[in-house]
């Protein structure tokens, strides 16, 4: 396998963007990501398009095929990819596989989603599932989870409000973020609830959005001459299904990330900075002890001791997170890798982790059986192609 | 004039019943490994072509182990509760709780499956399982 750089990104700003079609959102970040990496749009090989909900909500088959041919990319492999929350990093995912194996030398890849609508409220996907039925709705599942969790390490719900305070904070100082305002403990506290202890506050967003990456081989890096972020590993992993299972921890997540350190030869503490799956305010905090920066029942200590604050010693989420900065389902995996490129190229404003040189992703999808469906873990490192 | 089948379960491979008409939830337990499985399933991972998973009737009465009360859901009656149930064989179930008064649940306590015909979104009648304190 041999190395893939990140030659180009783009992103819209998400929110809502009710007067746009899922094409119209994909073409923007396309074409900044093309017209950043230096790349024609004749140039791209191949294509990877992550979208969740098309065909449920916008009645829309064969997304990657609208979406690349309104920046012009025609008469290329199109691949429509999808993997609930995580389709567009596994979108990322596929496109880097496809530079990597040498099939390819330059490969695109989009993440896009519409999950604003007129009538608002909650997603319900995948009605046909049992645990729906029964009334498993998602912000349900993750209040079972972090009862489960506060049961077990005995966190309050103060502690879990931090994360939303924090992750607003980081958005207010994002250009790109949904939400642009920071918030307060007693404002998450004291917002309705949705599933007890998950207030609204404590929720990601309804969100629209695109966001798009171009990946090229190490040689077509130079030929681009740019400032380059490597990727130094890019994994993909589903869940066990195992009945029993501890409500509170996602095996895949510590599965995953072993996998893409040993991949990547690197440990948390090369890590400068993390964009994470913080769809729920407890989300986060399993995520500090999953990927390796706190053992089981110490995250929370992470976020009291500012250390996963911008300024801090391992920022998480600086971009704002799903929470602040939004979370259109399948863009979502994409906008984090965007943002990681960004920093590792200084280019980030208000909110740059200085002298960051080693970003980390993670993007979760889907529920089955108290288990996640996919979770992706990406580790990208600044490289100078020279 | 009514063009209705009857009440149908809310998953067919979750709900069976007896000669006299009783429900009960079914899961699976493979013959050659003794691995347990709700709902039901075909194939036992760990024995494939080896193993046979048999049908296996799951008993009333179960553990609450978690739970949360859900105040918001469009479409849906709110207020509800949803728990993590350990039943038989060891299974963690999610079901729908008959209480949701918080103050009344308590992870550890006994709690006993109810079935019960409910409206489902069209005019059919689902026949849909909780779990109430025992």
């Amino acid at each position: 396998m041999r190395d893939v750089y990140v030659a180009g990104v783009g992103m819209t700003p998400l929110g809502k963007h009710l007067d746009k079609r899922l094409r119209d959102l994909g073409r923007v970040a396309c074409f900044n990501a093309l017209q950043d990496a230096g790349v024609h749009p004749r140039d791209i090989q191949t294509g990877y398009c992550g979208n969740g909900l098309g065909p449920a909500i916008q009645g829309e088959q064969g997304i990657g095929q609208n979406v690349f041919w309104e920046v012009g990319i025609n008469r290329i492999p199109i691949i429509n990819v999808e993997n609930a929350c995580c389709s567009g990093a596994t979108a990322f995912r596929e496109a880097w596989l496809s530079v990597a194996s040498g099939l390819y030398d330059v490969a695109m890849a989009v993440g896009v989603e519409k999950t604003y609508t007129q009538e608002g409220g909650i997603l319900e996907i995948g009605e046909a599932d049992l645990e729906l039925k029964l009334g498993l709705v998602l912000p349900a599942y993750f209040a079972l989870v972090a009862n489960s969790y506060i049961k077990e390490c005995g966190i309050s719900r103060e502690d879990l409000a931090l994360v939303a305070v924090k992750n607003r904070f980081h958005g207010s100082l994002n250009p790109y973020s949904q939400f642009q305002t920071p918030v307060t403990i007693e404002e998450v506290l004291g917002s309705p609830v949705i599933a007890d202890p998950l207030t609204r506050l404590s929720c990601c967003p309804l969100s629209d959005g695109a966001a798009a990456a171009v990946l090229v081989s190490e040689e077509k890096a130079k030929q681009l001459g740019r400032k380059h972020v490597r990727v130094a590993a890019s994994v993909l992993q589903s869940g066990s299904y195992d009945n029993p299972m501890n409500p509170s921890l996602w095996e895949l997540n510590y599965r995953a990330s072993d996998e893409a350190y040993n991949r990547a030869g690197l440990s948390p503490g090369d890590v400068d900075l993390a964009e994470v799956h913080d769809c729920f305010t407890i989300s986060e905090i399993l995520h500090y002890e999953s990927l390796g920066f706190a053992k089981r029942g110490d995250g929370i200590g992470l976020l009291k001791d500012k250390e996963t604050y911008l300024g801090g010693k391992t920022p998480f989420s600086v971009s704002g997170g799903l929470l602040a900065k939004g979370h259109p389902v399948g863009c979502t995996g994409m906008a984090q890798i965007v943002e990681i490129v960004w920093q590792l190229r200084g280019e980030a404003g208000k909110r740059q982790v200085p002298g960051a040189r080693v970003g980390l992703t993670h993007t979760m999808g889907g529920m089955k059986e108290g288990d996640a469906k996919a979770v992706a873990i990406n580790i990208f490192k600044a490289d100078v192609a020279a | 004039m009514s063009t209705s089948k009857g009440p149908v379960p809310v998953d067919p491979s979750a709900i069976v019943f007896s000669a006299d008409g009783s429900a009960s939830l079914v899961g699976g337990k493979c013959a050659r490994c003794g691995r347990a499985f709700f709902p039901k399933r075909e194939i036992c991972p760990l024995c494939f072509d080896q193993g046979i998973v048999e049908q296996v009737l799951l008993g009333p009465r179960g553990k609450l182990v978690d739970f949360t009360v859900v105040y918001r859901a469009p479409g849906r009656e709110v207020p509800y509760a949803l728990g993590y149930i350990r039943v038989d064989e060891g299974l963690l179930l999610l079901a729908p709780l008959t209480e949701c008064d918080p103050e009344r649940l308590a992870p550890g306590m006994d709690v006993e499956i109810v079935f019960e015909t409910v409206e489902g979104p069209g005019e059919e009648e689902i026949i849909t399982f909780r779990y109430k304190p025992a």
